[in-house]
């Protein structure tokens, strides 16, 4: 497992063990692409420029609701 | 049909349907479907619109007044009042910013809703407010959120 180690919710370096060490460290879920100066907040990594880190196979089915609803919006708009 | 194809086929029936039934509903209701309000366009033509149909604009849901073509006039709903008016909600997690009413044309009424700039919730004590808490802190009460 790998943790984030951070300083005011700001990922300052990131550690691999076998067990949470301690206040400051949040584990990061497997697969996410979580890199140092990113910002952690109830559970959620994010980029520096405020998109989520997802997994993978979570950022396609993200992708897929935008898009989703994006043609939700659109149909909206066209009636 | 593709996916993106149902879903926006969805969002086209449940605009349609809101829009036909917005004249029998309360701001509140319609405030609460605001999804399926379609954003205003300036060059569109409302002449066909039934009044009532809602739009938003500016982060306010407006309803029609007077069907029209947009594109014969200049501005938008919130500058166009004889043609649109506002519509409020009791919800205050649907709560909207504060807009001056019209004259008579969305004045606020007990149990309305507004956000203030600094995201306080106040509900109206009373019919036809025209005065935000800050001019007559008498006529609102603070929602606890």
């Amino acid at each position: 497992m790998k943790y984030a180690i951070l300083e005011s919710d700001v990922v300052v370096n990131i550690a691999a063990s076998d067990r949470a060490l301690g206040a400051g460290w949040a584990a990061i879920p497997t697969g996410v692409p979580v890199q140092i100066g990113d910002t952690y907040r109830t559970g959620v990594f994010y980029a520096p420029d405020g998109t989520p880190r997802l997994a993978p196979e979570t950022a396609i089915v993200a992708a897929q609701l935008d898009a989703y609803e994006t043609a939700y919006r659109e149909g909206v708009q066209s009636a | 049909m593709s996916m993106r194809d149902v879903f926006f086929d969805l969002g086209r029936q449940n605009a349609l349907a809101l829009r036909g039934e917005a004249a029998s509903l309360t701001g509140t209701q319609i405030i609460a479907r605001e999804h399926d309000a379609p954003a205003f366009d300036p060059e569109k033509d409302y002449s066909a619109f039934p009044a009532g149909a809602p739009v938003s604009d500016e982060g306010q849901v407006w309803l029609l007044l007077q069907p029209h073509n947009a594109a014969h006039y200049a501005g938008r709903p919130a500058s166009l009042r004889a043609l649109w008016g506002l519509a409020h909600t009791t919800d205050p997690q649907k709560a909207k910013p504060w807009v001056d009413p019209y004259g008579t044309s969305g004045l606020y009424m007990a149990g309305e809703v507004y956000k203030a700039a600094d995201g306080a919730v106040y509900r109206a004590l009373q019919d036809d407010l025209a005065y935000d808490a800050a001019a007559l802190p008498s006529g609102w009460e603070v929602v606890a959120l």
